[in-house]
């Protein structure tokens, strides 16, 4: 695969891994599902490792798109850029 | 210490940040503009627009540029050839006019320059004049209108206050995970504070990374001991040993004639050597004198897998082409360090997705700083809310904040659109044209600081985005209208450097307006319910560019 399309994975995996990770927090679990939403401890964990895996396959196809050194350069602007798109989204999306 | 520790870091972020404030806005945007310093630099000049990029064996291509510079310039005491890249079409030469040809005061002769063809040899013919994307570069360290040596030293000082800054803020934010993802609308000093927040923790390596390097790229100036010790003084003798990507300058020419050796089969023994990497610069010191000497520097760009910003260097001798000494192939550690911190400062090896990305942290950068400033005068405001109730003022500080926000960060995107707009609208054949353009940015720009100074009202922000945010968002028809290269033909065409210049410039445009419609909704539901002390500079989001 092509090198722009190893960061496009890159990018929509660490949205994902975001997306996944705010909602193990109270205040984004809240704002998505409504207040009083139950997030249970098996759920909450399940978000977590999740959130943190994709992070993880994102590094992967950062290194895989850029190479071991430049990788890392790539995978920060990734995180940056993926970062705020949450923020944008849990902020202006429309939820429940 | 009689407060807490994480209290007296909060002074000091504060201060720290203010302080600076304004000059750090101005090289943040001047520094993001220079990711596309390039691609500035094409779009304003159209005359280069139907320049087709080919791919051209960079043989032929250096032999077209060294026919064109023995017919121009065969007296000439040094040339330089830079081989295009994917980033800039041309062959850009450019020589040391012979002494006594013009002397200018500081003893150093003019330079001329020429672009050239690379598959025909043909020169291209000469484009209007600006300093283009280049202005921004040099803006971002060496200002304008006063000494480099002066100007590099204040941002040096603005840079290390804001390493200050933003350590200083880590240990500050106390909820830097709880509010990782935190963003508050439409609560006023709630959510500057978390504009604040989110566009300097989520691009935080970027922020940590590029005011770092911003000092390592003059390091030299910064901290000259170690080399005045080594060297007793010998700057000259420093550089030339630690970076001796020129060539062999100091030789002295014999006065012998002696045809130059041809080109490509040194460019072709180069790149071998570096086992296919391309070929940047080539230097040819004395050419056709018996002791010419040719240096050929690799390209520092996508197609080099290194960050670094050494350079390895081959050294030919020029009338023989024996080649001397190869430079650089294994830097030690030090050099090696110093070279990739600087590399990433400059981005020059990104590819365009990278280069997009460093971009955006940029934007992250310049609304930090907004956003920042901002803060500080809606804050403080809050102190007079009672005696401003009463019909009476805001202290004097926060008077000259509001002003200085409203100049700075209201009055530079008018100062960038008008530099834009001159280039389009001057005469082509206009005197000191560059010079002209520049002109044109700092008065747009004074004209928006003084009223910013005066009237620091929501309506003058309102005002100011309104005007910068139309300019820029027009762009794309100024194009259409003077030139023949619009989206409706660049877009198709896919001359993506052209097309996204408009778009992007567009998109900014856009943004400043939607901050100006914010600014004024809030300025009528205000008026419409009076309210003690509505701040002047509002919440009025993150869209402040």
């Amino acid at each position: 695969m092509s090198a722009v399309v190893w960061a496009v994975v890159s990018l929509v995996a660490a949205f994902g891994g975001f997306v996944a990770l705010s909602l193990a927090m109270d205040r984004h679990h809240e704002q998505v599902f409504g207040r009083g939403a139950d997030l249970p401890r098996r759920r909450r964990w399940a978000l977590r490792l999740t959130g943190t895996g994709a992070l993880g396959v994102s590094l992967a196809a950062s290194l895989a798109a850029q190479g071991p050194t430049q990788g890392w350069v790539l995978w920060c602007g990734v995180l940056t850029v993926a970062a705020v798109g949450q923020v944008l989204a849990l902020t202006y999306a429309p939820h429940a | 210490m009689k407060e807490g520790f994480r209290q007296s870091m909060a002074w000091l972020h504060t201060w720290s940040g203010l302080l600076v404030g304004w000059v750090l806005f101005l090289v943040f945007v001047a520094g993001t503009a220079s990711y596309f310093r390039d691609e500035i630099t094409l779009w304003m000049k159209p005359e280069l627009h139907q320049a087709q990029h080919q791919e051209v064996p960079q043989d032929v291509a250096a032999a077209h540029a060294v026919a064109l510079l023995q017919k121009r310039a065969a007296d000439s005491p040094r040339w330089f050839i830079t081989l295009p890249t994917e980033r800039e079409p041309g062959v850009r030469v450019s020589w040391a006019n012979p002494p006594g040809a013009s002397k200018s005061p500081g003893g150093r002769g003019r330079f001329s320059s020429a672009m050239v063809d690379p598959a025909t040899g043909e020169e291209i013919s000469e484009a209007r004049a600006t300093r283009g994307g280049e202005f921004f570069y040099r803006l971002h360290f060496d200002l304008h209108y006063m000494p480099a040596f002066w100007a590099r030293w204040i941002v040096g000082v603005c840079a290390m206050f804001m390493l200050i800054a933003i350590l200083s803020g880590i240990v500050t934010h106390r909820r830097i995970f709880k509010d990782f993802f935190t963003f508050r609308p439409k609560k006023g000093q709630r959510s500057w504070l978390d504009a604040h927040n989110a566009t300097a923790v989520l691009a935080l390596p970027f922020h940590l990374m590029i005011t770092y390097t911003g000092l390592v790229t003059l390091m030299f100036m910064y901290f000259p001991a170690g080399v005045q010790a080594v060297y007793k003084g010998d700057q000259d003798t420093f550089f030339a040993e630690a970076f001796p990507s020129g060539g062999e300058r100091n030789a002295k020419p014999s006065g012998v004639a002696a045809p130059l050796a041809a080109i490509e089969p040194l460019v072709t023994a180069t790149r071998a050597h570096w086992e296919g990497a391309p070929v940047g610069r080539i230097t040819v010191n004395h050419p056709n004198d018996a002791r010419a000497n040719i240096a050929i520097t690799r390209q520092i760009g996508q197609a080099t897998p290194s960050m670094s910003y050494n350079t390895p260097t081959v050294f030919f001798d020029g009338a023989s082409g024996r080649q001397v000494k190869t430079i650089g192939d294994e830097p030690s550690a030090a050099s090696e360090t110093r070279g990739v911190l600087y590399g990433l400062h400059i981005a020059r090896f990104s590819s365009p997705f990278l280069r997009g990305l460093f971009f955006l942290s940029g934007i992250a950068g310049c609304l930090m700083v907004a956003t920042g400033v901002l803060l500080w005068a809606v804050k403080e405001r809050q102190k007079y809310a009672k005696a401003v109730a009463k019909g009476g003022r805001v202290g004097f500080g926060v008077r000259l904040v509001d002003g200085l926000n409203v100049a700075a960060i209201g009055g530079l995107p008018i100062a960038f659109a008008a530099y834009f707009w001159a280039n389009r609208l001057l005469p082509v054949g206009l005197e000191a044209r560059a010079d002209v353009e520049i002109r044109c940015f700092f008065i747009a720009w004074a004209v928006a600081a003084v009223l910013g100074l005066a009237w620091p009202t929501r309506r003058l922000w309102q005002l100011l985005l309104v005007v910068g945010g139309t300019l820029l968002a027009t762009i794309p028809l100024l194009n259409a209208a003077t030139t023949a290269t619009h989206l409706g033909v660049t877009l198709p065409a896919g001359q993506w450097a052209i097309a996204g210049f408009d778009l992007v410039v567009c998109a900014l445009g856009l943004s400043l307006l939607w901050a100006a419609w914010f600014v004024g909704r809030r300025a009528t539901r205000k008026a419409a319910a009076p309210r003690p002390a509505p701040a002047v500079v509002g919440e009025m989001a993150e869209g402040v560019r």
